[in-house]
């Protein structure tokens, strides 16, 4: 016969109040999910203008510095859009010279060394503008939406994104560990290539 | 004599069937007669068992209906009289089921044998991929400079089997034109064959019938059967690579589609577009619709796809290209152009 | 009736054939003392009374139901015209998904469990399933994945990939987020409860059956719980590990390839290990309701069942069966051909047996003398609607009809027959039969007749035109379809019918809300009917029946002696129960059941902590075992109490 108190007391109250306080944090947690769930088919993306006049790539400022403020993308938050990052890194071939992450003939992009800045409106405009020793432009062949979306996905890469939202392993054949797998790095600037060599 | 008004629709609102392009009962290829009759036989034999069944309980029903004044105490079953004539008779029945049963067994076989993939030298070769949430399609032939794909839409020549070789490279779909075929499944890693010959002329109508995401519910195509000829024509033309814009506005509408978004995805052969995330286009004027079978091939159509294409279709990969109205004319000049 | 008294203890147990009056006012007051619960908020939550738990089970399930209801009628309101803007493909998705989640997982299987746990121990003449905590944790766990479910619904996070989420549409690379890992998590959560319910029932009816119910005069409702339970036990792990084998391939840090076909896996070993569960499931839900089919065709026909080895028989041949048919939901994948024939032959096979029930039911009722009340009524739609289920269903074994048909509305329309005719109408049956024995009080039968005629209508007005629907092309899961296919009739037709099934439910709830507070009272056994829960009050003490009931016949109440004897002696201070040899019945020992309990509600809560975190992370599974254990270890601490010993064996 179970008894955790004495029979003498065997009919008295015991403490329920752990169960709704897990139940209260089970609800947060679900309610968290909200802005990482919803899937936008359009839309959604920063306003790509202000994000590029406010593109800093290096911290170094005459006389006194202005606040450093990056844009955020809120795709960084949502699991559909940092999904679609990856779909489109795939179709659009960003893998023949980014591998998965790893670096090809392009740098890798799941290490803690970004040349031309790691914060959203930086690698966004890396895309856009493209970059010297190989990086195309890509403003005009992509529209602003897919590249946010890349952009959220490239962060995803060193674990810059939350792990509920950054995508899972893929379905072919396993180059590196899933995003939300990774470690995150800490990214700090490393120098461009002089021409001629690879990036570090 | 060909049933294609169904008896359930004494009980619907409409007339179909007979006019239908995409319909189990308006078959139009040996397979799918195949699969007709066997409808039919089912149907019959299927529907006069359950007319029988439900007459039974409700002669039950009404039967009784005279002595239901009197309720009388229950016997136990072994002292109620004509016990085993009873059981007697539900052996009987339960005999002549079976006896139905493996008749039904034994039409289904032969049925089957007519959708076994035959070994066919004359065949024509075709390798559908399905993509969320359009079809690829590549006619093969021995002689590889001949192999040409399309999108959406399949012209076969009527009379001659066909053999289609079902890849997918991502998830789970399903070819379903009714009026030719049952369907079969495109399943990641697992290549599947579908054979039919075609033996009326007519456009029919396909879905995919395999939930496979958002648009599974656009994801249609069009399979035309045509006489051996008109099929060798359209065969031809489709080889071809397209044919050069002429006038300034198609010049500039091709200038902005081998510029912008849409050289990303699309291939136009005979030009530097060589993508195949998304449908080809060398030939897309000459397709009856438009995204996988959602809209009528119109130039409206078209300017709303391209410009607005979450509103057709919401969840489609298709990015809105923002174009200017001048440009997107343009656009269109040229895209009527790659007939 | 054979001996009346154990072996080890003599003198303790005794057969009479009435107890005297003061007697019986003592054990009364002592027993209702010794079984009822503590009152207040505490009490409840720690219950380990059968009949409450049930209760729960059953409420819980038709508030799933009628969620589920509303869900399909906003589909319904989608689908009522062609390129509807009313509802986005995501939130349909999401739709169709929890709808059919929900009434395969969290409505049929529990509602069936649940009248099952309620009515087992009352028909077999004891006082509480043998495992009470265990029956609370059930419940519990349950409650806990519907709500996972839908509070992912209401979050945006419901899952979106089909009740079945197939690979690799719901694997990780095509689904991101986290919604198809609820949906696995839920699985996890219900299947916990279904094999906890099968494990009561096979214990419970093969030990604790009343003296002299020899297995040849089991009820055939229990019989058909039995077999259920088995069913459970066979199939639902099957559901179990291809959920969490889904859950660990999008698990981060796990992220295992089972059906990452690059990687050696294998899209197809998904719906095999789903369906092999899948298959079973249906007949889970079906077997059962053919027990409420028999006992109400039983009692309302004033005779016995004719044929009763015939449908026990064709139920075991019935699961048995069942077992061997899952691959004809896989007819359009590339199978071989000759293993499809199999499929084809078993699938057409499992025919006969259904066949002879509904032979063995007409059979009762046309030599018996009906007497045509609204749960009969039930039972009539069931044959009008489930007859034609399963002939659809002999259509899709075969499988050139097959690939034309499945995964269209035809399917649709087929599964809603058999499943609504041959479930939910006997289950409504089996309420409107039950509830004056649940509640005391009987159901208006006016507006059982309402209820009936409009959910009758309704239904067939609903799925009727989806058969033609599915041969005129039109597949599944779809949010929306062209205005120039012709479907746009009979699309409205079954929107109509669908509004008109949820009156028939509210008409149903309004009953059962009215006759609770003003229905007539139901006295012992209104029905007349033969069971032993009719033996006892409506409703029935906590202690069900106030001396262990004896029988001499599968139809105690019809054919035993009136003086049939009890058994006295069973202690009323503690919670006693008499467990009985497996074949003939006879008295065993005396078992002893725990007190109420609140180890279950903590299980559960640790349980669901464990089963949410893992959604995100696989830590919480290594560490939610500690608390697990803690909570098992306390509630499996048992007090030697020496006095006792000899007779707690």
């Amino acid at each position: 016969m179970f008894s955790l108190y004495p029979k003498s007391l065997h009919r008295s109250r015991v403490r329920m109040g752990g169960r709704w306080c897990v139940v209260a944090v089970a609800t947060t947690m679900l309610l968290c999910g909200c802005t990482r769930e919803k899937r936008k088919f359009s839309g959604g993306e920063p306003n790509s203008n202000a994000a590029v006049s406010s593109v800093r790539l290096i911290d170094l400022q005459p006389g006194g510095a202005q606040p450093v403020s990056h844009v955020d993308n809120p795709f960084e938050h949502n699991a559909y859009a940092t999904s679609e990052g990856k779909r489109l890194y795939s179709s659009y071939n960003c893998a023949s010279c980014h591998a998965h992450g790893g670096g090809d003939i392009g740098p890798a992009l799941m290490d803690d060394k970004w040349i031309y800045g790691a914060s959203p409106e930086n690698i966004y405009a890396s895309i856009m503008e493209g970059r010297p020793n190989g990086m195309p432009s890509f403003r005009g062949h992509l529209t602003e939406d897919q590249a946010w979306k890349i952009v959220a996905y490239v962060r995803s890469m060193s674990a810059q994104v939350p792990q509920g939202v950054a995508p899972n392993r893929s379905d072919e054949m396993k180059s590196s560990p899933a995003e939300n797998s990774k470690k995150k790095e800490n990214p700090a600037p490393a120098a461009p290539p002089t021409s001629g060599e690879q990036p570090q | 004599m060909m049933r294609c008004i169904s008896p359930f629709l004494l009980a619907a609102l409409l007339v179909s069937g007979c006019a239908s392009n995409h319909s189990a009962v308006a078959p139009a290829s040996r397979e799918a007669h195949a699969i007709s009759s066997l409808w039919w036989q089912f149907f019959w034999v299927l529907g006069i068992i359950y007319i029988l069944v439900v007459a039974t309980v409700l002669i039950c029903r009404f039967k009784s209906r005279r002595d239901r004044a009197n309720i009388n105490l229950p016997q136990p079953a072994d002292s109620i009289p004509g016990e085993s004539k009873t059981h007697r008779v539900i052996a009987i029945l339960t005999g002549v089921s079976v006896v139905i049963l493996l008749g039904l067994l034994v039409d289904d076989l032969f049925a089957s044998r007519v959708l076994a993939p035959k070994n066919d030298p004359g065949a024509l070769n075709l390798t559908v991929t399905g993509h969320q949430w359009w079809w690829e399609i590549e006619y093969g032939d021995q002689d590889p400079s001949k192999v040409f794909q399309t999108a959406n839409e399949i012209h076969i020549p009527v009379g001659r089997t066909i053999s289609f070789t079902l890849r997918s490279p991502d998830v789970i779909h399903s070819l379903w034109v009714p009026s030719l075929h049952g369907k079969k499944d495109l399943v990641p890693g697992h290549p599947a064959t579908l054979v039919l010959r075609a033996e009326k002329p007519g456009i029919y109508w396909g879905q995919c019938a395999e939930f496979c995401g958002a648009q599974h519910a656009n994801m249609g195509l069009l399979i035309k059967a045509e006489s051996a000829s008109d099929f060798a024509v359209w065969e031809d033309a489709a080889r071809k690579s397209a044919v050069a814009p002429m006038t300034d506005q198609q010049k500039h509408g091709q200038q902005i589609f081998l510029n912008s978004t849409c050289v990303m995805c699309h291939a136009v052969s005979g030009t530097i577009a060589g993508s195949h995330n998304g449908p080809e286009l060398t030939h897309l004027a000459s397709r009856q619709t438009i995204a996988a079978g959602t809209l009528p091939n119109t130039r409206e159509n078209l300017a709303l796809w391209i410009q607005e294409p979450q509103l057709v279709k919401p969840g489609a990969r298709m990015p809105g290209t923002g174009l200017q109205p001048n440009d997107l004319a343009d656009l269109l000049d040229y895209l009527q152009t790659l007939k | 009736m054979s001996s009346s008294e154990t072996k080890s203890e003599t003198a303790v147990m005794r057969l009479v054939e009435a107890p005297d009056q003061t007697r019986r006012s003592v054990d009364e007051k002592n027993l209702h003392h010794v079984w009822s619960r503590v009152e207040g908020v505490i009490g409840w939550l720690c219950t380990t009374n059968h009949k409450e738990i049930s209760l729960r089970y059953i409420i819980t399930a038709f508030g799933f139901f009628c969620a589920a209801g509303v869900l399909a009628l906003l589909m319904r309101l989608q689908l009522s015209v062609p390129n509807n803007r009313l509802i986005g493909p995501d939130l349909y998705n999401q739709l169709f998904t929890v709808h059919g989640s929900t009434m395969m997982f969290l409505f049929a299987v529990p509602v069936m469990e649940g009248v099952g746990l309620y009515l087992v121990p009352l028909m077999i003449g004891t006082r509480n399933v043998a495992f009470p905590r265990l029956n609370a944790l059930g419940y519990y766990v349950y409650l806990a994945g519907g709500l996972v479910l839908y509070g992912g619904l209401f979050c945006n996070i419901g899952p979106d990939t089909g009740w079945f989420s197939y690979v690799p549409l719901a694997g990780p690379d095509f689904s991101p987020g986290k919604r198809v890992d609820f949906w696995a998590q839920m699985i996890t959560f219900t299947e916990i409860s279904a094999l906890i319910a099968g494990i009561e029932i096979i214990v419970t009816v093969f030990k604790q059956r009343a003296p002299g119910m020899s297995i040849d005069r089991i009820p055939i409702y229990v019989w058909a719980v039995l077999i259920t339970a088995f069913m459970v036990i066979f199939a639902m792990p099957a559901v179990m590990l291809v959920s969490t084998m889904l859950a660990m391939d999008r698990m981060s840090h796990v992220a295992t390839h089972f059906f990452n076909v690059a990687e050696g896996g294998d899209a197809l070993l998904y719906q095999h290990l789903f369906w092999f569960f899948g298959h079973p499931e249906v007949y889970i839900i079906f077997i059962p309701a053919t027990g409420f089919v028999s006992t109400i065709i039983g009692t309302f026909s004033r005779r016995p069942l004719v044929g009763h080895s015939a449908l026990v028989l064709s139920l075991i041949a019935t699961a048995f069966i069942g077992f061997g048919l899952w691959v004809h939901h896989m007819f359009a994948t590339p199978v071989p051909i000759l293993g499809r024939s199999f499929f084809t032959g078993a699938s057409m096979l499992i025919a006969i047996p259904s066949g002879v029930q509904i032979f063995c039911w007409i059979a009762t009722l046309w030599t018996g003398k009906p007497v045509w009340k609204s749960p009969l009524l039930f039972v009539l739609g069931f044959f009008a609607i489930f007859v034609l289920g399963g002939l659809t269903g002999v259509m899709l074994a075969s499988v050139p009809l097959d690939l034309q048909v499945h995964d269209t509305f035809f399917v649709v329309a087929h599964f809603h027959y058999v499943l609504i005719g041959g479930a939910v109408f006997p289950l409504f049956g089996a309420f409107h039969y039950w509830f004056p024995k649940w509640t005391g009080r009987m159901l208006d039968e006016g507006i059982a007749k309402l209820t009936f005629w409009l959910m009758f209508i309704g239904f067939n007005l609903t799925f009727f035109p989806m058969h033609q629907l599915g041969l005129e092309g039109m597949p599944r899961r779809v949010y929306t379809y062209h205005a120039n296919l012709g479907w746009n009739g009979l699309n409205m037709a079954a929107s109509i019918g669908a509004g008109v099934m949820g009156i028939a439910v509210l008409c149903f709830l309004y009953n059962v809300l009215k006759s609770r507070r003003s229905g007539v009272i139901a006295g012992n056994n209104p029905w007349q009917a033969p069971t032993l829960e009719w033996a006892t009050t409506s409703p029935p003490q906590p202690y069900n029946f106030l001396y262990q009931p004896t029988v001499n016949s599968m139809h105690p109440l019809w054919f035993d002696r009136p003086n049939q004897p009890f058994v006295v002696g069973l202690k009323t201070d503690r919670r006693e129960v008499l467990t009985t040899t497996l074949l003939h019945a006879v008295p065993e020992h005396i078992h002893e059941l725990p007190e109420d309990s609140c180890w279950p509600i903590l299980l559960t809560v640790v349980i669901s902590g464990t089963l949410l975190g893992v959604i995100f992370n696989p830590w919480p599974f290594v560490i939610g075992m500690i608390p697990m254990y803690i909570v098992l270890f306390a509630w499996f601490w048992r007090d030697i109490d020496l006095k006792h010993l000899g007779r707690a064996k």
